[in-house]
């Protein structure tokens, strides 16, 4: 197209300007969207690509088959299991365990005295095989020898920079420096290496030696326990082209027979999974950010499908606007223009539109990154000239979307009869296109929104849920802190220091609070039930639990100060389970509990409560004062106090007498309502991620209603002059307009009700304890589209219905 | 014949500008004209001079700028959309040029229109279509469709519709402009007829030929009364 097409398409752009508009912002949102999905779906399946072994890496992980349950796939492994591979299969490239956990890192500064830095994620201990495994890139130190001996550690360039105060280029100063984990063990920095790329799934930062994780693990053992399993503790493998990983799983079979023996109550089975599966799998993986290939490939449905829409969008906005052309169709008929040539010149203008829609929505696609932002945990960038493939993704859909919202307006237009269009009638039939394909797009359309407005609905109404239902205590003004060490004459000052405090109501020592995110999991025997099936959760408490947290007990006393008793209090799941009715009976009882089959004597029986986050059935839960696993302290401030002040005040004293307890360590706390509300931020996001598309989908299909009114609005001048000229009110044109629509929303309604219906049940699911769905949310959706229908119809309806009748005939 | 001397329209300065961003064009200045009840009213005049405006205000579809207008004894010159719409149902019928039928419906739809508009009942309407559909000699066609009508036929379909009523008033804006002579006779015999029994007609035309059948002629130039002339030859006859 040349020139003169070009002026053409930005003065009939420039002409109906609100058209104009509309269909252009559609499509630029359909483009941004598109663009969005294209962007999150390549950075989520570009992860770990940048290693150079990338095929060849494998994650041994546990295929665990435990009566009743199934099969369970876990990732956590023993300490020996890496060097017992390089040992028994010297065919393997490498093989590497890895042990992970958050520490305190302190730095002697110039003055003497130490910068301390918690570090809650990037802290691991590995084998140095890692780095033959694993691409690193090292600045300072030799990879060969880097983790060789015991006390070295390897850090990445930002730290080396943080710790060290050093300028980047001089990471090679941070060499032989001493760096203190935890306050238990120092090492000595042997290695740096620029920052992993954040599209790794194994984001280390520093990487101590292995055989020095005590410093972190006080359950290593010298590394040679083959019961002592963790989730922290991973182990992968590099296999040489030549094995491939089914056969080099059937070689682990005999291995697993030999090191873990026979007779292991649960039948345990190695597992290869590829590193490109460590993002995808359910299997949880280091980095705590997982996606599923499923949803990936949901999102680029979804995508595609708002391409869609909006080209359909555009489809029905240029046709509706095709009567306006009729004259100029028809005078490029008369002056000899080929039908090709036509086609040619309206696809030419719609590929044109495309990529001004494409240039706009750009920036609208740079908006949606900065919303996602939260949603996705990472910031996407829209940097084209450096990034090849977006470019070319983006120059190559606009076009497809050029040609697929052109060619229908082309053609119907193109196929005009050059008398009809120069003598200008308005109903030319059968040639500017039938109404009846768009009416079922634009049902379909309401299916879309009504499906995503009426999930936003029950997603909304679950987390509501979530955030008030009973959960059997009270999680209101409690600060939870860590402790980094038990020691008892310790914790008794700070708990007698704290509540001298008028604002500081109570203090307990804990493993965790009644709901957290870890449980410690082991197996009720007691004669009446099977043994080794159920589970049961210990929590390890103090005297003043129960008070603090608004526990009511139903039967029974506290637990007593004195550690270790065995007393424990149990919750009425627990004593129903062992069958007892009455709570009062069960006192007394003694059940034993875990591996090594600890006793506990029932003292006192609790009201249920939930232990997880409402996504999990009840725990059968055991509180006692076993003594060990004491890891944080529960502070209930005051609230009336807290209405008053505010926190800070009580946080400011809580942190003082911390710091005087424990002077070598970082206090950090956390408000245990919030840390809750972050159980649920996966559906939060989904939630976001949701409703963001419903919005999207319902102002794509609006601007569909509208293209699609004024067409019929224009295809009806003729009638509607007629029908008032007869004798119709303007309030009979408007329903004869909008009966339709309200007839297709009716539609809709019933084709996407059993839908949503469907997949919200199967969402609610995943949930043990859930909302209803209940009917009004159907019919407040049903409502909703309703209005949005209308209102986006009517403008045009009553402008067509209140249009002087004389104008749509005068010149006929 | 005491009821021909009651006015049914009177237009008193008449005033109708239409405006756009760039200019301003007055249709019609000062039209003050009257119409007995029961008159046959020619309006000529060249293109452009304002016939059709005229038509359409006497026709309620239009407001006047300026001006008076009774319509059968009621002062409508500022009346809004709604009321106008009310006083029209019922009691003036339109004839156009192009007929203007509706593509989608057929024949008896077409003409059961007002009767719709005016709230009757199924039987009342199906009894008034038959009547009048007999009467324009379409009856045997009241299921086509207008495209599978000739001109002739579909302004007898148009004409069935303007009358099925029973209006007080017939506008007629160029009745035979698109017919052939035999059935634009045929259509003027009609409206003739349709006179005779009562109704008052006012067309708007470019034919002499057609003009000869009224009892008057107006003539209009540049928005502006020129002449009325009593047509003699019908004079004579009345």
């Amino acid at each position: 197209m040349g020139l003169n097409s070009f002026k053409m398409v930005v003065r009939q752009l420039a002409r109906n300007k609100v058209f104009s508009a509309i269909s252009i912002v559609g499509l630029a949102i359909g483009i941004a969207c598109g663009l969005v999905i294209y962007e999150i779906i390549s950075y989520e399946s570009g992860f770990n690509k940048f290693n150079k072994n990338y095929p060849n890496i494998y994650r041994v992980i546990n295929q665990l088959e435990p009566s009743g349950i199934g099969t369970v796939l876990a990732e956590g492994q023993v300490h020996p299991l890496g060097a017992a591979i390089r040992n028994d299969f010297p065919g393997v490239v490498a093989a590497m365990t890895f042990y992970a956990e958050k520490g305190q890192i302190s730095i002697e500064n110039e003055n003497g005295a130490f910068d301390r830095y918690l570090e809650a994620d990037g802290l691991v201990y590995a084998e140095p095989q890692v780095f033959q495994i694993f691409d690193f890139k090292f600045l300072a130190g030799n990879p060969q020898n880097a983790l060789s001996n015991s006390g070295s550690i390897v850090i990445n360039s930002s730290l080396a920079q943080k710790y060290f105060k050093l300028s980047q280029g001089n990471e090679s100063d941070a060499l032989g420096k001493p760096i203190n984990i935890n306050n238990k063990g120092t090492f000595s920095v042997t290695g740096v290496f620029a920052d992993l790329p954040e599209t790794t799934d194994l984001p280390f930062k520093l990487i101590g030696d292995y055989k020095s994780q005590p410093a972190s693990n006080p359950y290593f053992n010298n590394g040679t326990d083959w019961q002592e399993y963790n989730s922290n503790t991973n182990c992968y493998l590099l296999l040489p082209d030549e094995i491939s990983a089914i056969n080099f799983e059937s070689q682990l079979v005999s291995f697993s027979a030999k090191y873990m023996g026979t007779e292991s109550p649960v039948k345990q089975k190695y597992v290869l999974q590829p590193l490109s599966k460590l993002h995808s799998w359910e299997v949880g993986n280091y980095s705590h950010r997982q996606v599923p290939e499923k949803a990936l490939y949901l999102l680029g449905f979804v995508g595609l499908f708002i391409i869609l829409l909006a080209s359909i969008n555009f489809v029905n906005l240029s046709t509706a606007q095709s009567s306006r052309r009729f004259k100029e169709i028809g005078v490029r008929k008369i002056s000899g223009v080929s039908r090709f040539q036509l086609i040619w010149q309206f696809m030419g203008e719609t590929i044109l539109v495309s990529y001004i829609a494409a240039v706009i929505g750009l920036g609208v696609a740079h908006v949606m990154f900065i919303y996602l932002t939260d949603i996705l945990g990472y910031r996407l960038t829209l940097d084209l000239l450096k990034n090849g493939g977006t470019l070319i993704f983006l120059i190559i859909s606009t076009f497809l979307i050029g040609i697929i919202s052109g060619i229908y307006p082309s053609i119907i237009m193109s196929g005009m009869k050059p008398v009809g269009s120069l003598k200008n009638f308005l109903s030319v039939k059968g040639n500017s296109g039938s109404v009846s394909v768009r009416r079922v797009l634009v049902i379909a359309q309401f299916v879309v929104s009504l499906v995503l407005m009426t999930g936003t609905l029950v997603m909304q109404k679950q987390i509501k849920y979530f955030f008030s239902a009973d959960i059997g205590f009270n999680k209101e003004a409690i600060l939870i802190t860590k402790i980094p060490e038990v020691e008892k004459s310790k914790l008794e000052l700070l708990r007698a220091n704290l509540l001298k405090y008028p604002d500081i109501k109570q203090v307990s020592f804990e493993s965790t609070s009644p709901m957290a995110d870890w449980k410690v999991s082991n197996s009720i025997n007691y004669p009446t039930i099977e043994p080794n099936l159920y589970l049961g959760n210990l929590k390890t408490i103090d005297e003043n639990y129960l008070e603090l947290y608004e526990i009511p007990l139903i039967a029974g006393r506290n637990c007593s100060e004195r550690k270790n008793s065995g007393e424990a209090i149990v919750n009425r799941k627990l004593i129903q389970l062992l069958g007892f009715k009455d709570p009062n009976s069960a006192i007394g009882e003694i059940f034993s509990y875990g591996r090594e089959n600890m006793k506990f004597t029932i003292v006192g029986v609790v009201e249920d409560f939930h232990a997880m986050s409402l996504q999990q059935e009840m725990d059968h839960i055991i509180l006692s004062n076993v003594g060990f696993n004491i890891k944080e302290i529960a502070v209930k401030i005051n609230p009336v106090t807290a209405s008053l002040t505010g926190y800070n005040s009580s946080i400011d004293k809580i942190k003082k007498e911390w710091e005087t307890t424990f002077p070598e360590d970082v206090f950090e706390y956390e408000f245990l309502d919030q840390k809750i509300a972050g159980f649920y931020n996966s559906q939060v996001n989904t939630l976001k991620l949701v409703r963001l598309f419903a919005l999207i989908a319902i102002f794509i299909g609006s601007l569909g209603l509208y293209g699609l009114i004024s067409f019929i609005a224009s295809q009806k001048i003729k009638e509607i002059g007629i029908r008032k000229v007869n004798g119709a009110k303007v309030s009979e044109i408007l329903t004869m307009l909008n009966k339709d629509f309200v007839k297709w929303v009716a539609i809709a309604f019933v084709i996407a009700t059993p839908i949503v219906y469907y997949a919200m049940n199967k969402w609610l699911e995943n949930f043990a304890y859930k909302t209803s769905l209940s009917w009004w949310i159907f019919v407040l959706s049903g409502v909703l589209a309703l209005a949005i229908a209308l209102l986006t119809v009517s403008w045009q309806s009553w402008r067509a219905a209140t249009r002087n009748p004389v104008e749509a005939l005068r010149y006929e | 014949m005491l009821l021909a001397f009651y006015n049914m329209i009177k237009t008193e300065n008449l005033t109708k500008i239409f405006r756009t961003e760039e200019v301003e064009t007055s249709a019609l200045n000062k039209v003050s004209i009257h119409i007995q009840k029961g008159e046959f009213v020619a309006v000529m005049g060249p293109s452009g001079c304002g016939k059709s405006t005229l038509l359409n205000i006497i026709g309620l579809l239009d407001n006047p700028t300026e001006g008076k207008y009774q319509f059968d004894g009621v002062e409508v010159a500022g009346l809004r959309e709604r009321q106008r719409t009310m006083l029209r149902k019922g009691n003036i019928g339109f004839v156009f040029q192009s007929f203007n039928l509706i593509d989608e419906l057929n024949v008896y739809e077409n003409v059961e229109l007002p009767l719709i508009y005016l709230k009757l009942k199924v039987r009342e309407r199906k009894e008034m279509v038959g009547k009048v559909l007999e009467r324009m000699k379409i009856g045997h066609r009241k299921k086509h469709f207008p495209q599978q009508l000739s001109g002739g036929q579909q302004q007898r379909v148009a004409i069935a519709r303007a009358v099925v009523a029973n209006p007080k008033l017939i506008l007629a804006d160029e009745p035979t402009g698109n017919l052939d002579s035999k059935n634009g006779l045929e259509v003027m015999n009609l409206l003739t007829e349709l006179n005779r029994e009562g109704t008052t007609i006012i067309m708007v035309t470019h034919s002499l030929h057609d003009a000869g059948f009224a009892h008057r002629v107006i003539n209009l130039f540049d928005g502006e009364v020129l002449t009325e002339n009593v047509n003699e030859r019908i004079a004579e006859i009345l």
